[in-house]
Protein backbone atom coordinates (compact mmCIF):
# COMPACT_ATOMS: atom_id res chain seq x y z
CA UNK A 1 0.00 0.00 0.00
CA UNK A 2 1.76 3.41 -1.00
CA UNK A 3 1.61 6.22 1.63
CA UNK A 4 -1.20 7.71 0.36
CA UNK A 5 -3.69 4.96 -0.03
CA UNK A 6 -2.45 4.57 4.12
CA UNK A 7 -3.38 8.35 4.53
CA UNK A 8 -6.80 8.11 2.66
CA UNK A 9 -7.61 5.01 5.05
CA UNK A 10 -7.10 6.78 8.10
CA UNK A 11 -8.82 9.52 6.54
CA UNK A 12 -11.84 7.26 5.43
CA UNK A 13 -11.62 5.66 9.12
CA UNK A 14 -12.32 8.65 10.93
CA UNK A 15 -15.41 9.58 8.23
CA UNK A 16 -16.71 6.17 9.03
CA UNK A 17 -16.36 6.37 12.25
CA UNK A 18 -14.13 2.85 12.47
CA UNK A 19 -12.88 3.46 15.74
CA UNK A 20 -10.91 -0.36 15.94
CA UNK A 21 -10.14 0.35 12.36
CA UNK A 22 -8.53 3.95 12.70
CA UNK A 23 -6.50 2.39 15.64
CA UNK A 24 -5.35 -0.20 13.02
CA UNK A 25 -4.75 1.63 10.29
CA UNK A 26 -2.26 3.98 12.91
CA UNK A 27 0.03 1.19 13.85
CA UNK A 28 0.00 0.20 9.94
CA UNK A 29 1.22 3.27 8.84
CA UNK A 30 3.80 3.57 11.50
CA UNK A 31 5.11 0.07 10.79
CA UNK A 32 5.36 1.64 6.98
CA UNK A 33 7.51 4.15 8.29
CA UNK A 34 5.37 7.23 8.69
CA UNK A 35 5.83 9.60 11.65
CA UNK A 36 3.53 10.55 13.76
CA UNK A 37 2.70 14.54 12.58
CA UNK A 38 2.28 13.06 9.15
CA UNK A 39 -0.59 10.54 10.20
CA UNK A 40 -2.00 13.67 11.60
CA UNK A 41 -2.17 16.41 9.32
CA UNK A 42 -2.65 14.23 6.37
CA UNK A 43 -4.45 11.56 7.11
CA UNK A 44 -6.50 11.93 10.63
CA UNK A 45 -7.18 15.59 10.21
CA UNK A 46 -8.39 15.42 7.00
CA UNK A 47 -10.70 13.22 7.81
CA UNK A 48 -12.24 15.36 10.93
CA UNK A 49 -12.23 18.45 8.72
CA UNK A 50 -14.63 15.96 6.13
CA UNK A 51 -16.92 15.23 9.07
CA UNK A 52 -16.61 18.84 10.79
CA UNK A 53 -18.20 19.56 7.06
CA UNK A 54 -20.59 17.31 6.93
CA UNK A 55 -21.57 18.53 10.59
CA UNK A 56 -21.68 22.07 9.76
CA UNK A 57 -24.09 20.91 6.80
CA UNK A 58 -26.30 18.69 9.32
CA UNK A 59 -25.46 15.32 7.29
CA UNK A 60 -24.02 14.09 10.21
CA UNK A 61 -25.21 15.00 13.34
CA UNK A 62 -23.73 14.68 16.88
CA UNK A 63 -23.45 11.18 17.53
CA UNK A 64 -21.47 10.45 14.55
CA UNK A 65 -19.36 13.30 15.18
CA UNK A 66 -18.64 11.81 18.77
CA UNK A 67 -17.59 8.25 17.23
CA UNK A 68 -15.70 10.08 14.75
CA UNK A 69 -13.75 12.00 17.94
CA UNK A 70 -13.39 8.66 19.82
CA UNK A 71 -11.78 7.11 16.21
CA UNK A 72 -9.27 10.10 16.44
CA UNK A 73 -8.96 9.46 20.26
CA UNK A 74 -7.99 6.03 19.49
CA UNK A 75 -5.53 7.01 16.97
CA UNK A 76 -3.56 9.65 19.57
CA UNK A 77 -3.61 7.08 22.49
CA UNK A 78 -0.86 4.98 20.05
CA UNK A 79 0.48 8.62 18.83
CA UNK A 80 0.65 11.00 21.58
CA UNK A 81 3.90 8.91 23.27
CA UNK A 82 5.63 8.96 19.98
CA UNK A 83 4.79 12.45 19.24
CA UNK A 84 6.84 12.92 22.62
CA UNK A 85 9.49 10.69 21.49
CA UNK A 86 9.88 12.59 17.94
CA UNK A 87 9.71 15.63 19.72
CA UNK A 88 11.82 15.30 22.45
CA UNK A 89 10.43 14.68 26.44
CA UNK A 90 10.45 18.24 27.52
CA UNK A 91 8.46 19.40 24.43
CA UNK A 92 4.70 20.24 26.02
CA UNK A 93 3.05 18.76 22.78
CA UNK A 94 0.85 21.71 21.28
CA UNK A 95 -0.42 22.48 24.45
CA UNK A 96 -2.67 22.93 27.80
CA UNK A 97 -5.91 23.78 27.07
CA UNK A 98 -8.28 24.99 29.96
CA UNK A 99 -11.92 24.18 29.66
CA UNK A 100 -14.73 25.01 30.90
CA UNK A 101 -18.36 26.48 30.95
CA UNK A 102 -19.10 29.92 32.52
CA UNK A 103 -20.65 30.82 35.67
CA UNK A 104 -24.28 30.30 35.65
CA UNK A 105 -24.65 28.14 32.56
CA UNK A 106 -24.76 24.29 32.99
CA UNK A 107 -25.25 23.55 29.32
CA UNK A 108 -22.32 21.28 28.34
CA UNK A 109 -22.74 19.59 25.52
CA UNK A 110 -20.66 21.80 23.15
CA UNK A 111 -18.08 21.94 26.05
CA UNK A 112 -17.80 18.44 26.69
CA UNK A 113 -17.33 17.73 22.19
CA UNK A 114 -14.86 21.30 22.06
CA UNK A 115 -12.68 19.60 25.14
CA UNK A 116 -13.10 15.85 23.49
CA UNK A 117 -11.73 17.51 20.02
CA UNK A 118 -8.97 19.33 21.86
CA UNK A 119 -7.32 15.90 23.40
CA UNK A 120 -8.17 14.53 20.16
CA UNK A 121 -5.96 16.96 18.33
CA UNK A 122 -2.83 16.45 21.37
CA UNK A 123 -4.03 18.98 23.96
CA UNK A 124 -3.37 18.23 27.30
CA UNK A 125 -6.64 18.98 29.34
CA UNK A 126 -7.66 20.87 32.38
CA UNK A 127 -11.61 20.27 32.24
CA UNK A 128 -13.44 22.46 35.00
CA UNK A 129 -16.85 21.29 34.26
CA UNK A 130 -19.84 23.77 34.30
CA UNK A 131 -20.98 26.61 36.31
CA UNK A 132 -17.02 27.66 36.74
CA UNK A 133 -16.82 31.37 38.26
CA UNK A 134 -14.03 33.67 36.97
CA UNK A 135 -11.56 33.39 39.93
CA UNK A 136 -11.36 29.87 39.90
CA UNK A 137 -10.70 30.31 36.00
CA UNK A 138 -7.94 32.80 36.76
CA UNK A 139 -6.59 30.47 39.82
CA UNK A 140 -5.97 28.11 36.92
CA UNK A 141 -4.58 30.08 34.39
CA UNK A 142 -2.49 31.58 37.23
CA UNK A 143 -1.44 27.66 38.39
CA UNK A 144 -0.62 27.11 34.48
CA UNK A 145 1.22 30.64 34.09
CA UNK A 146 4.51 29.41 31.79
CA UNK A 147 2.85 26.92 29.57
CA UNK A 148 2.04 26.94 26.04
CA UNK A 149 -1.46 27.27 27.57
CA UNK A 150 -4.88 27.59 26.13
CA UNK A 151 -8.12 28.67 27.74
CA UNK A 152 -11.57 27.87 26.02
CA UNK A 153 -14.82 29.15 27.43
CA UNK A 154 -18.16 27.95 26.50
CA UNK A 155 -21.33 29.67 27.45
CA UNK A 156 -24.81 28.92 25.64
CA UNK A 157 -26.62 31.52 27.17
CA UNK A 158 -26.91 35.43 25.85
CA UNK A 159 -26.96 35.97 29.88
CA UNK A 160 -23.84 33.84 30.35
CA UNK A 161 -21.25 34.68 27.76
CA UNK A 162 -21.52 38.57 29.43
CA UNK A 163 -19.34 36.72 31.79
CA UNK A 164 -16.47 36.27 29.46
CA UNK A 165 -15.92 39.87 29.35
CA UNK A 166 -15.21 39.92 33.06
CA UNK A 167 -12.73 36.75 32.32
CA UNK A 168 -11.21 38.71 30.07
CA UNK A 169 -10.95 42.11 32.32
CA UNK A 170 -9.94 39.60 35.28
CA UNK A 171 -7.27 37.90 33.66
CA UNK A 172 -5.70 41.56 32.47
CA UNK A 173 -5.86 42.66 35.84
CA UNK A 174 -3.88 39.96 37.72
CA UNK A 175 -1.39 40.12 34.80
CA UNK A 176 -2.21 36.76 33.30
CA UNK A 177 -3.79 38.10 29.81
CA UNK A 178 -0.33 37.61 28.12
CA UNK A 179 0.19 34.14 29.50
CA UNK A 180 -3.36 32.60 28.04
CA UNK A 181 -4.49 32.30 24.36
CA UNK A 182 -8.28 32.59 24.83
CA UNK A 183 -11.33 31.03 22.85
CA UNK A 184 -14.67 31.32 23.40
CA UNK A 185 -17.85 29.61 22.02
CA UNK A 186 -21.21 28.85 22.29
CA UNK A 187 -24.36 29.81 20.42
CA UNK A 188 -24.57 33.64 21.00
CA UNK A 189 -20.96 34.15 21.04
CA UNK A 190 -19.82 35.76 17.51
CA UNK A 191 -16.59 37.06 15.89
CA UNK A 192 -18.12 40.87 16.78
CA UNK A 193 -18.00 39.46 20.83
CA UNK A 194 -14.42 38.28 20.68
CA UNK A 195 -13.21 41.44 19.18
CA UNK A 196 -15.39 43.50 21.47
CA UNK A 197 -13.90 42.17 24.99
CA UNK A 198 -10.25 41.13 23.58
CA UNK A 199 -10.11 37.43 23.20
CA UNK A 200 -8.34 35.34 20.58
CA UNK A 201 -10.60 33.51 19.00
CA UNK A 202 -14.17 31.50 18.04
CA UNK A 203 -15.18 28.81 15.92
CA UNK A 204 -18.17 27.30 14.43
CA UNK A 205 -18.41 24.14 15.91
CA UNK A 206 -16.10 21.57 17.72
CA UNK A 207 -13.93 20.88 14.48
CA UNK A 208 -13.80 23.94 13.81
CA UNK A 209 -12.71 24.78 17.72
CA UNK A 210 -9.75 21.93 17.08
CA UNK A 211 -8.65 23.78 14.30
CA UNK A 212 -8.72 27.08 15.51
CA UNK A 213 -6.73 26.08 18.64
CA UNK A 214 -4.39 24.64 16.85
CA UNK A 215 -3.57 27.66 14.78
CA UNK A 216 -3.61 30.11 17.72
CA UNK A 217 -0.88 27.84 19.09
CA UNK A 218 1.21 28.09 16.54
CA UNK B 1 -26.96 61.83 3.29
CA UNK B 2 -29.26 58.49 2.39
CA UNK B 3 -32.44 58.28 4.62
CA UNK B 4 -32.20 56.24 7.27
CA UNK B 5 -35.04 53.64 8.66
CA UNK B 6 -35.76 52.76 12.29
CA UNK B 7 -34.90 48.88 12.53
CA UNK B 8 -34.48 46.28 15.06
CA UNK B 9 -31.75 44.11 15.50
CA UNK B 10 -32.24 40.44 16.62
CA UNK B 11 -31.58 41.08 19.76
CA UNK B 12 -34.05 44.01 20.19
CA UNK B 13 -31.34 47.03 20.09
CA UNK B 14 -32.91 49.88 17.70
CA UNK B 15 -31.03 50.57 14.61
CA UNK B 16 -30.27 52.30 11.78
CA UNK B 17 -30.27 51.81 7.91
CA UNK B 18 -30.22 52.96 4.62
CA UNK B 19 -32.38 51.44 2.28
CA UNK B 20 -29.04 49.72 0.43
CA UNK B 21 -28.12 48.04 3.84
CA UNK B 22 -31.61 46.62 4.32
CA UNK B 23 -31.84 45.75 0.74
CA UNK B 24 -28.38 44.04 0.96
CA UNK B 25 -29.49 42.19 4.64
CA UNK B 26 -32.45 40.59 3.24
CA UNK B 27 -31.05 39.50 0.17
CA UNK B 28 -28.25 38.02 2.86
CA UNK B 29 -30.59 36.57 5.11
CA UNK B 30 -32.88 35.05 2.24
CA UNK B 31 -29.47 33.18 0.31
CA UNK B 32 -28.61 32.28 4.26
CA UNK B 33 -31.73 30.37 3.61
CA UNK B 34 -31.87 29.19 0.31
CA UNK B 35 -28.43 27.46 0.62
CA UNK B 36 -29.45 25.99 4.64
CA UNK B 37 -32.41 24.67 2.72
CA UNK B 38 -31.58 24.08 -0.88
CA UNK B 39 -34.62 26.59 -1.42
CA UNK B 40 -35.68 28.79 -4.06
CA UNK B 41 -35.00 32.79 -3.39
CA UNK B 42 -37.61 34.88 -2.92
CA UNK B 43 -38.72 37.26 -6.30
CA UNK B 44 -37.60 40.70 -6.91
CA UNK B 45 -41.21 41.76 -6.31
CA UNK B 46 -40.94 40.05 -2.78
CA UNK B 47 -38.28 41.68 -2.39
CA UNK B 48 -39.47 44.89 -3.04
CA UNK B 49 -43.00 44.11 -0.72
CA UNK B 50 -40.20 43.11 2.33
CA UNK B 51 -38.60 46.37 1.89
CA UNK B 52 -41.76 48.27 1.48
CA UNK B 53 -43.13 46.56 5.08
CA UNK B 54 -39.53 47.11 6.46
CA UNK B 55 -39.72 50.99 5.68
CA UNK B 56 -43.32 52.08 6.19
CA UNK B 57 -43.44 54.73 8.40
CA UNK B 58 -46.27 53.43 10.59
CA UNK B 59 -45.30 52.51 13.88
CA UNK B 60 -47.12 49.01 13.57
CA UNK B 61 -48.83 47.64 9.85
CA UNK B 62 -50.96 45.37 9.64
CA UNK B 63 -52.07 42.84 6.60
CA UNK B 64 -54.43 44.45 4.00
CA UNK B 65 -58.45 44.26 4.20
CA UNK B 66 -59.70 40.76 2.97
CA UNK B 67 -55.77 39.26 3.92
CA UNK B 68 -56.77 38.48 7.83
CA UNK B 69 -55.76 35.18 9.47
CA UNK B 70 -56.83 33.26 11.67
CA UNK B 71 -54.66 33.60 15.04
CA UNK B 72 -53.63 30.39 17.49
CA UNK B 73 -52.19 30.93 21.04
CA UNK B 74 -50.23 28.45 22.78
CA UNK B 75 -48.41 28.72 26.24
CA UNK B 76 -52.27 28.23 27.70
CA UNK B 77 -53.15 31.06 30.28
CA UNK B 78 -49.67 31.36 31.27
CA UNK B 79 -48.58 35.34 29.24
CA UNK B 80 -51.36 36.57 31.88
CA UNK B 81 -51.07 34.43 34.88
CA UNK B 82 -47.56 33.44 34.65
CA UNK B 83 -44.89 35.16 37.22
CA UNK B 84 -41.82 33.24 37.40
CA UNK B 85 -39.96 34.39 34.75
CA UNK B 86 -42.39 32.05 32.60
CA UNK B 87 -43.58 35.15 29.96
CA UNK B 88 -46.35 35.76 32.11
CA UNK B 89 -47.31 39.45 33.67
CA UNK B 90 -48.27 38.02 36.75
CA UNK B 91 -52.09 38.97 36.76
CA UNK B 92 -53.92 37.06 39.32
CA UNK B 93 -56.61 34.88 37.20
CA UNK B 94 -58.23 31.27 36.63
CA UNK B 95 -56.74 29.72 33.54
CA UNK B 96 -61.29 29.61 33.14
CA UNK B 97 -60.22 34.14 33.22
CA UNK B 98 -57.47 34.00 31.49
CA UNK B 99 -58.51 31.92 28.89
CA UNK B 100 -61.57 33.84 27.95
CA UNK B 101 -59.04 36.82 27.93
CA UNK B 102 -57.87 35.62 24.66
CA UNK B 103 -61.08 34.67 23.45
CA UNK B 104 -63.06 38.32 24.45
CA UNK B 105 -60.44 40.56 24.53
CA UNK B 106 -57.38 39.45 22.79
CA UNK B 107 -59.45 37.89 19.64
CA UNK B 108 -57.59 34.24 19.62
CA UNK B 109 -59.47 32.49 17.04
CA UNK B 110 -58.46 29.47 19.05
CA UNK B 111 -57.10 28.62 22.77
CA UNK B 112 -55.60 26.55 24.58
CA UNK B 113 -55.52 24.79 28.11
CA UNK B 114 -51.91 24.50 29.83
CA UNK B 115 -51.05 23.63 33.03
CA UNK B 116 -47.99 25.94 34.51
CA UNK B 117 -45.72 23.41 34.20
CA UNK B 118 -46.37 23.31 30.18
CA UNK B 119 -45.06 19.92 29.54
CA UNK B 120 -47.30 16.75 29.23
CA UNK B 121 -45.22 14.60 31.18
CA UNK B 122 -46.25 16.55 35.11
CA UNK B 123 -49.73 17.04 33.73
CA UNK B 124 -49.79 13.15 34.13
CA UNK B 125 -50.42 13.15 38.24
CA UNK B 126 -52.62 16.40 38.38
CA UNK B 127 -55.02 14.94 35.00
CA UNK B 128 -57.79 15.29 37.37
CA UNK B 129 -57.59 18.89 37.61
CA UNK B 130 -56.60 19.40 34.11
CA UNK B 131 -60.23 17.40 32.85
CA UNK B 132 -62.25 19.29 35.71
CA UNK B 133 -60.95 22.89 33.93
CA UNK B 134 -61.16 22.03 30.44
CA UNK B 135 -65.15 21.20 31.35
CA UNK B 136 -65.83 24.33 32.60
CA UNK B 137 -63.69 25.85 29.88
CA UNK B 138 -65.83 24.35 27.24
CA UNK B 139 -69.09 25.35 28.91
CA UNK B 140 -68.08 28.57 29.11
CA UNK B 141 -66.30 29.19 25.92
CA UNK B 142 -67.17 29.54 22.36
CA UNK B 143 -63.42 29.37 20.20
CA UNK B 144 -62.32 25.81 19.48
CA UNK B 145 -60.54 24.96 23.43
CA UNK B 146 -57.51 22.91 23.19
CA UNK B 147 -55.44 21.28 25.12
CA UNK B 148 -51.65 22.12 24.61
CA UNK B 149 -48.55 20.86 25.99
CA UNK B 150 -44.39 20.34 25.24
CA UNK B 151 -43.55 17.19 24.20
CA UNK B 152 -40.35 18.20 25.84
CA UNK B 153 -38.41 14.58 25.89
CA UNK B 154 -35.84 15.50 28.17
CA UNK B 155 -38.14 15.41 31.08
CA UNK B 156 -37.47 11.63 30.42
CA UNK B 157 -33.53 11.35 31.00
CA UNK B 158 -32.14 11.65 34.49
CA UNK B 159 -32.04 13.69 36.50
CA UNK B 160 -35.76 14.50 35.66
CA UNK B 161 -36.72 10.88 34.20
CA UNK B 162 -36.32 7.19 34.30
CA UNK B 163 -33.86 6.85 31.58
CA UNK B 164 -30.20 7.71 31.56
CA UNK B 165 -29.36 10.89 30.00
CA UNK B 166 -27.83 10.53 26.62
CA UNK B 167 -25.33 13.58 27.36
CA UNK B 168 -23.79 11.68 29.84
CA UNK B 169 -23.90 8.49 27.45
CA UNK B 170 -22.45 10.34 24.75
CA UNK B 171 -19.16 11.88 26.88
CA UNK B 172 -18.23 8.09 28.02
CA UNK B 173 -18.63 7.37 24.19
CA UNK B 174 -21.48 5.26 24.96
CA UNK B 175 -23.81 6.16 21.72
CA UNK B 176 -25.90 2.92 21.34
CA UNK B 177 -26.81 3.12 25.05
CA UNK B 178 -27.68 6.80 24.38
CA UNK B 179 -29.42 6.27 21.45
CA UNK B 180 -31.48 2.98 23.05
CA UNK B 181 -32.31 5.71 26.10
CA UNK B 182 -33.87 7.99 23.24
CA UNK B 183 -35.70 5.20 21.98
CA UNK B 184 -36.86 4.01 25.25
CA UNK B 185 -37.99 7.79 26.24
CA UNK B 186 -39.45 8.50 22.72
CA UNK B 187 -42.01 5.63 23.49
CA UNK B 188 -42.85 6.72 26.92
CA UNK B 189 -43.61 10.19 25.65
CA UNK B 190 -46.11 8.95 22.82
CA UNK B 191 -47.84 6.87 25.68
CA UNK B 192 -48.31 9.55 28.01
CA UNK B 193 -49.37 12.13 25.71
CA UNK B 194 -52.04 9.44 24.08
CA UNK B 195 -53.07 8.79 27.69
CA UNK B 196 -53.81 12.74 28.73
CA UNK B 197 -55.13 13.11 25.26
CA UNK B 198 -57.73 10.49 25.63
CA UNK B 199 -59.00 11.74 28.89
CA UNK B 200 -58.70 15.72 28.28
CA UNK B 201 -60.75 14.62 24.83
CA UNK B 202 -63.57 12.37 27.59
CA UNK B 203 -63.72 16.15 28.68
CA UNK B 204 -64.50 17.97 26.00
CA UNK B 205 -61.29 18.96 24.68
CA UNK B 206 -61.77 20.18 20.64
CA UNK B 207 -58.28 19.16 20.20
CA UNK B 208 -54.40 18.99 20.70
CA UNK B 209 -51.90 21.47 20.29
CA UNK B 210 -48.25 19.81 20.10
CA UNK B 211 -45.98 22.92 21.41
CA UNK B 212 -42.13 23.09 20.79
CA UNK B 213 -41.85 19.55 19.20
CA UNK B 214 -38.81 18.33 18.33
CA UNK B 215 -36.86 20.70 21.25
CA UNK B 216 -35.52 17.51 22.38
CA UNK B 217 -33.80 16.60 19.16
CA UNK B 218 -35.07 14.01 16.38
CA UNK B 219 -36.64 12.20 19.41
CA UNK B 220 -39.17 14.06 20.30
CA UNK B 221 -40.14 14.34 16.83
CA UNK B 222 -40.22 10.74 16.63
CA UNK B 223 -42.24 10.28 19.80
CA UNK B 224 -44.63 13.93 18.72
CA UNK B 225 -45.81 12.21 15.06
CA UNK B 226 -45.94 8.73 16.74
CA UNK B 227 -48.42 11.00 19.24
CA UNK B 228 -50.08 12.16 16.56
CA UNK B 229 -50.38 9.03 14.41
CA UNK B 230 -52.30 7.46 17.45
CA UNK B 231 -55.03 10.10 18.11
CA UNK B 232 -56.12 10.42 14.84
CA UNK B 233 -56.57 6.75 14.53
CA UNK B 234 -58.48 7.15 17.90
CA UNK B 235 -60.58 10.51 17.30
CA UNK B 236 -60.57 10.58 13.64
CA UNK B 237 -62.52 14.41 14.29
CA UNK B 238 -59.85 15.45 16.77
CA UNK B 239 -58.30 18.69 15.91
CA UNK B 240 -54.47 18.74 15.92
CA UNK B 241 -51.68 21.15 15.83
CA UNK B 242 -48.22 20.94 15.97
CA UNK B 243 -45.95 23.88 16.34
CA UNK B 244 -41.67 22.89 16.06
CA UNK B 245 -39.09 23.80 18.28
CA UNK B 246 -36.89 25.07 15.83
CA UNK B 247 -36.37 25.47 11.77
CA UNK B 248 -33.44 22.50 12.08
CA UNK B 249 -34.14 18.82 13.18
CA UNK B 250 -31.37 18.43 15.56
CA UNK B 251 -29.90 14.92 15.16
CA UNK B 252 -29.53 13.69 18.90
CA UNK B 253 -30.06 10.33 17.74
CA UNK B 254 -28.94 10.82 14.27
CA UNK B 255 -31.05 7.92 12.60
CA UNK B 256 -34.42 7.90 13.77
CA UNK B 257 -37.21 7.77 10.88
CA UNK B 258 -40.59 8.49 10.22
CA UNK B 259 -42.32 7.13 6.91
CA UNK B 260 -39.07 6.20 5.57
CA UNK B 261 -37.61 9.52 6.16
CA UNK B 262 -34.66 10.25 8.55
CA UNK B 263 -35.87 13.23 11.03
CA UNK B 264 -32.20 14.42 11.64
CA UNK B 265 -31.33 17.26 9.73
CA UNK B 266 -34.99 18.32 8.53
CA UNK B 267 -36.09 21.77 7.78
CA UNK B 268 -39.28 23.27 7.84
CA UNK B 269 -40.19 22.28 4.43
CA UNK B 270 -39.11 18.79 5.06
CA UNK B 271 -41.19 18.54 8.23
CA UNK B 272 -44.29 19.99 7.29
CA UNK B 273 -45.51 16.41 5.02
CA UNK B 274 -44.57 14.35 7.65
CA UNK B 275 -46.82 16.33 10.11
CA UNK B 276 -49.23 15.73 7.65
CA UNK B 277 -48.86 12.22 6.88
CA UNK B 278 -48.89 11.37 10.87
CA UNK B 279 -52.79 12.98 10.90
CA UNK B 280 -52.27 16.40 11.73
CA UNK B 281 -54.49 19.62 10.88
CA UNK B 282 -52.03 22.49 11.26
CA UNK B 283 -48.40 22.30 11.09
CA UNK B 284 -46.40 25.62 12.80
CA UNK B 285 -43.12 26.28 11.01
CA UNK B 286 -40.33 27.67 12.72
CA UNK B 287 -37.64 29.95 11.74
CA UNK B 288 -35.12 31.12 14.05
CA UNK B 289 -33.67 34.63 14.97
CA UNK B 290 -30.27 35.49 14.69
CA UNK B 291 -29.58 38.21 17.50
CA UNK B 292 -26.66 38.99 15.71
CA UNK B 293 -28.13 40.08 12.28
CA UNK B 294 -30.57 42.76 11.69
CA UNK B 295 -34.34 42.62 11.67
CA UNK B 296 -34.09 42.58 7.80
CA UNK B 297 -31.61 39.91 7.78
CA UNK B 298 -33.79 38.05 10.01
CA UNK B 299 -36.65 38.44 8.35
CA UNK B 300 -35.43 37.78 4.63
CA UNK B 301 -34.36 34.25 6.25
CA UNK B 302 -37.63 33.84 7.61
CA UNK B 303 -39.99 34.50 4.79
CA UNK B 304 -37.48 32.51 2.56
CA UNK B 305 -37.90 29.27 4.88
CA UNK B 306 -41.78 29.83 5.42
CA UNK B 307 -42.78 30.49 2.23
CA UNK B 308 -40.98 27.30 1.33
CA UNK B 309 -42.85 25.30 3.87
CA UNK B 310 -46.32 26.49 3.32
CA UNK B 311 -45.90 25.56 -0.42
CA UNK B 312 -44.77 22.06 0.80
CA UNK B 313 -47.17 20.98 3.30
CA UNK B 314 -50.45 19.59 2.43
CA UNK B 315 -52.01 21.24 5.53
CA UNK B 316 -52.56 24.47 6.59
CA UNK B 317 -49.81 26.36 7.93
CA UNK B 318 -49.36 28.91 10.90
CA UNK B 319 -46.24 30.25 11.58
CA UNK B 320 -44.36 30.41 14.88
CA UNK B 321 -44.61 34.40 15.74
CA UNK B 322 -43.14 35.31 18.85
CA UNK B 323 -39.74 35.99 21.00
CA UNK B 324 -36.69 35.05 18.65
CA UNK B 325 -38.33 33.17 15.98
CA UNK B 326 -40.25 34.37 12.70
CA UNK B 327 -38.02 37.39 12.38
CA UNK B 328 -38.93 38.40 15.68
CA UNK B 329 -36.47 39.66 17.44
CA UNK B 330 -35.48 37.57 20.83
CA UNK B 331 -37.37 39.98 23.49
CA UNK B 332 -39.71 38.28 26.31
CA UNK B 333 -42.45 41.17 25.28
CA UNK B 334 -41.05 41.67 21.43
CA UNK B 335 -41.68 45.26 19.98
CA UNK B 336 -45.07 45.81 18.36
CA UNK B 337 -42.88 47.57 15.17
CA UNK B 338 -40.77 44.47 14.80
CA UNK B 339 -43.52 41.97 15.39
CA UNK B 340 -46.64 43.56 13.23
CA UNK B 341 -43.88 44.05 10.31
CA UNK B 342 -42.93 40.32 10.80
CA UNK B 343 -46.52 39.08 10.89
CA UNK B 344 -47.81 41.21 7.55
CA UNK B 345 -44.94 39.83 5.74
CA UNK B 346 -45.62 35.87 6.46
CA UNK B 347 -49.12 36.67 5.57
CA UNK B 348 -48.83 38.54 2.78
CA UNK B 349 -45.67 37.23 0.78
CA UNK B 350 -44.35 33.53 2.55
CA UNK B 351 -47.95 33.10 2.48
CA UNK B 352 -48.90 31.56 5.52
CA UNK B 353 -52.95 30.49 6.64
CA UNK B 354 -52.77 31.56 10.43
CA UNK B 355 -50.34 32.69 12.82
Amino acid sequence: MSNQEMLDKLRDTIVTQNINGCAEATQEALDAGMTAVEIINDGLSVGMKIIGDKFEAAEVYLPQIMMSAKAMNAAMEILVPILAEEKGADDEGVGLAITYVQEGDIHDIGHRLVTTMLEANGFKIVDMGVDVPNDKISEEVAKNKGKKLLLVGSALMTTSMLGQKDTVSMLAEEGLRDSVKIMFGGAPVSDAWIAEIGADATAENAADAARVALSLMQ
Amino acid sequence: MATEYKLRMGDGKRIFMTKEQIVADLKEGMADAADLGSIPDLSEDELDKLVDIITMPSRMVGVEQGKEVPVTHDIGTIRIDGDQGNSGVGIPSSRLVGAMMHERAFGADTMELGHIDYSYKPAKPVIAQEMQTMEICQQNMIVPMLYGAMPNMGLYYTPDGPFENPGDLMKAFKIEEARQSMEHSAEHLTRDIVWIMQRMMASGSDGVNFDTVGAAGDGDMYASLHAIEALRKQFPDIYIEAGMAGELMLGMHGELEYDGTTLAGLWPHEQAPLVAKAGANVFGPVCNTNTSKSAAWNLGRAVTFIKAAVKASPIPCHVNMGMGVGGIPMLETPTIDAVSRASKAMVEIAGVDGI
